[in-house]
């Protein structure tokens, strides 16, 4: 029965023409996003968002997953021919990429690159349609003090990792946290910082403060960065640009293993792209038979970084969909285009909406093969709009980030508070206070909340409860420990630059 | 932008908000249930844990200062009168941007939004584009032709009514 229904929904998905129409189009966009330094995927799904709010679900998800899977694959194409890193997790792509572009081989670098990120995708795909029902069936175990836990660890982990500093990491995290906050109490329904705003009744929504934090921060930054585009296209003969199965099949233990190591980088919070891609490139070099062409414009250098930063999409997924616990700001900005549309990922996802699931894996897939065949199609595009200046760009992405926190609720409130909050978000980038753990902090405040809240009312306020249930106990012991580890190494750091300071 | 006039503008605005929302909870209604969590006491948490971790962030930043200072005084900062170190310097290009998208959203509501979303984005790619490119003709096509887009792509295809 079980197996008809996803069946069937996987048919549903696969002759809906619009499903799939916007799924194409959502990647397409996807790509253009990540072939432009300074725009990211995550920039892309916020602004993309807004454009769903009338979707049905499925063609929203298909848009969504696709700006994903395209964000993420297009970075390496401003990395190859520009020297400059599309997305954050292409930044290990631009160490064999541009040599290969330097040498003449910029569409073998970029036919590897497509093609490497279809690889990786596919495999992630695969490890998460095994790995998430199981993750999910375990889940259903857990109580609020195990989502209370779950939640703090999400955002701990976050906000230590992200960032130069622990205590920048932190406060960025409470800034979200604060934000969620305002309107109604999650547990007894009094009001809460509304100051008679008949806005702030139902909080502050998540989309315009997504957009105002990673949008508007970006743009402005953008146009404060001149980049010098020196392009590598006089030989883009676009013949060589598909690798030959020969050449897929030699390079298949170093696809696989990428993508495998991007997948479980993936599955784990506050990794993310270019943590997996710098992995995956060190181990592709290490099992090597020639490791000193790494480095050169080595075609393995380029297939590593990127099956891996593609493998990340599904294993992010992984903890988004079965826990309803992003591991990063991509997928947090998911989180809020998903609880848009009426969906609370988490375990019950699963066992009360499976064909929503189905859907999901359905449209993931889907995106990833458009991804590469777009690429392949229209490689000559996406070299082509790299030539688009900042300046022309800004004030569209402006437009589009003022119509995306509008569209929600019909309110200029929310785009005062979207503005508001970009202005506040970019003296926050240029104090190098990190970005994701607020986004994080805005997602999971309300569930941190209110899972410690209904916790203590129903072990009568007992707070050792906490650390009884082992699930919970293991989550606040990681958490506590990464931060004590984080702390310690920063002390360090600080010693030890005092010491050669001293000796100087 | 200096990093750390930057970090300063940071530690001042959340300081000043944690300690006017930490007077504003006195407003939220004190009921308490077990455990002693009420409505109020997770913000409250919350406003405190910003404050602490601002002090102690000023008070790192204040400690390098008279590490660095002790060193050698910088010239830089010893030519520079306070009032420009304190004032965060923002490039004209940001600036420009920052001014027009805040009378975007305050014009929205009288002009409505396809004459707001015209007048931003020829203004702003006037405004930003070198001299030496510029062209008035290419910002009133290209700002007249996008704003129309959005607002058919919204109202007509998305059907989210753009007022």
């Amino acid at each position: 029965m079980e197996v008809a229904s996803s069946f069937s929904m996987v048919m549903a998905v696969l002759t809906d023409p619009m499903a799939m129409l916007w799924t194409f189009v959502g990647t397409f966009m996807g790509l253009v996003f990540g072939s432009l330094p300074g725009l990211t995927a995550t920039m892309g799904i916020a602004l993309l968002v807004p454009i769903t709010y009338s979707f049905p679900t499925i063609h929203a998800l298909g848009m969504m997953l696709g700006v994903y899977v395209g964000g993420i694959a297009g970075g390496a194409v401003a990395a190859i021919l520009l020297n400059i890193p599309g997305t954050p997790s292409a930044v290990a792509t631009v160490l064999d990429g541009h040599p290969m572009a330097q040498q003449g081989r910029a569409a073998k670098a970029l036919g590897w690159a497509a093609t490497a990120s279809f690889f990786g995708g596919f495999i992630s795909w695969l490890i998460l349609a095994t790995l998430a029902p199981q993750v999910a069936k375990f889940a259903l175990r857990f109580g609020p003090p195990e989502y209370a836990a779950l939640a703090l660890f999400g955002l701990m982990i976050i906000a230590s990792v992200s960032g130069k500093s622990l205590i920048k990491g932190v406060i960025s995290g409470l800034i979200g946290v604060w934000l969620s906050t305002f309107g109604v109490d999650p547990i007894i329904g009094d009001l809460r910082f509304t100051f008679g705003n008949i806005n702030l009744m139902s909080g502050i929504a998540v989309m315009p403060a997504l957009i105002g934090f990673y949008a508007i921060p970006q743009i402005l930054r953008s146009l404060s960065e001149e980049q010098t585009m020196e392009m590598n296209t006089k030989t883009l003969n676009l013949s060589d640009f598909i690798p030959s199965l020969k050449e897929i099949w030699r390079s298949k233990f170093n696809i696989v293993r990428s993508s495998v190591i991007g997948t479980i980088i993936g599955i784990i919070p506050a990794t993310g792209g270019n943590i997996a891609a710098f992995l995956a490139y060190d181990q592709a070099k290490r099992f090597s038979k020639s490791p000193e062409e790494y480095g050169k414009g080595c075609p393995d250098g380029v297939i590593a970084p990127e099956a891996a930063n593609n493998g990340v999409t599904g294993g992010a997924l992984v903890p988004l969909l079965t826990l309803g616990i992003p591991g990063d700001s991509v997928t947090a900005v998911l989180l809020g285009g998903l609880m848009i549309h009426g969906l609370q990922p988490g375990p019950q996802l699963f066992s009360k909406s499976p064909d929503i699931i189905m859907g999901i894996f359905t449209t993931l897939l889907i995106a990833n093969i458009f991804m590469w065949v777009i690429q392949l199609v229209g490689i000559k595009f996406f070299v082509r709009i790299l030539r688009v200046p900042t300046y022309f760009l800004a004030p569209m992405l402006v437009i589009l980030a003022v119509v995306g926190s509008y569209a929600l609720r019909n309110s200029l409130f929310d785009v005062w508070l979207t503005i508001l909050l970009g202005l506040f978000g970019y003296l926050m980038l240029r104090g190098g206070f990190p970005m994701a753990p607020t986004v994080l902090g805005l997602v999971l405040g309300p569930m941190l909340e209110s899972e410690i809240r209904r916790t203590l009312i129903l072990s009568g306020g007992d707070w050792s409860v906490f650390f009884v249930r082992p699930i919970s106990a293991v989550f606040i012991g990681v958490s506590l420990l990464i931060a004590l580890t984080v702390a310690v190494k920063s002390f360090k750091k600080g010693k030890n630059a005092d010491q050669v300071e001293a000796s100087i | 932008m200096k990093q750390r006039v930057a970090e300063c503008w940071v530690i001042g605005i959340l300081s000043i908000g944690a300690l006017f929302f930490i007077k504003q909870a006195q407003n939220v209604a004190s009921t308490t249930l077990p455990g002693g969590i009420g409505p109020r006491t997770f913000p409250l948490i919350t406003f405190w844990a910003v404050l602490i971790l601002n002090a102690c962030l000023l008070g790192s930043i204040i400690w390098e200062k008279v590490k660095t200072k002790k060193a050698a005084p910088t010239e830089d900062e010893s030519q520079t009168k306070l009032i420009w170190r304190v004032i965060p310097y923002i490039p004209r290009q940001t600036l420009n941007i920052i001014i027009m998208c805040l009378l975007l959203v305050f014009l929205w509501r009288y002009l409505g939004f396809i004459v707001v979303a015209f007048l931003f984005v020829a203004g702003a790619s006037l405004l930003l584009v070198p001299e030496e490119k510029r062209s008035l003709r290419r910002s009133l096509v290209l700002a007249g032709v996008y704003a129309l887009v959005i607002y058919t792509l919204f109202v007509y295809v998305f059907k989210i009514p753009l007022a």
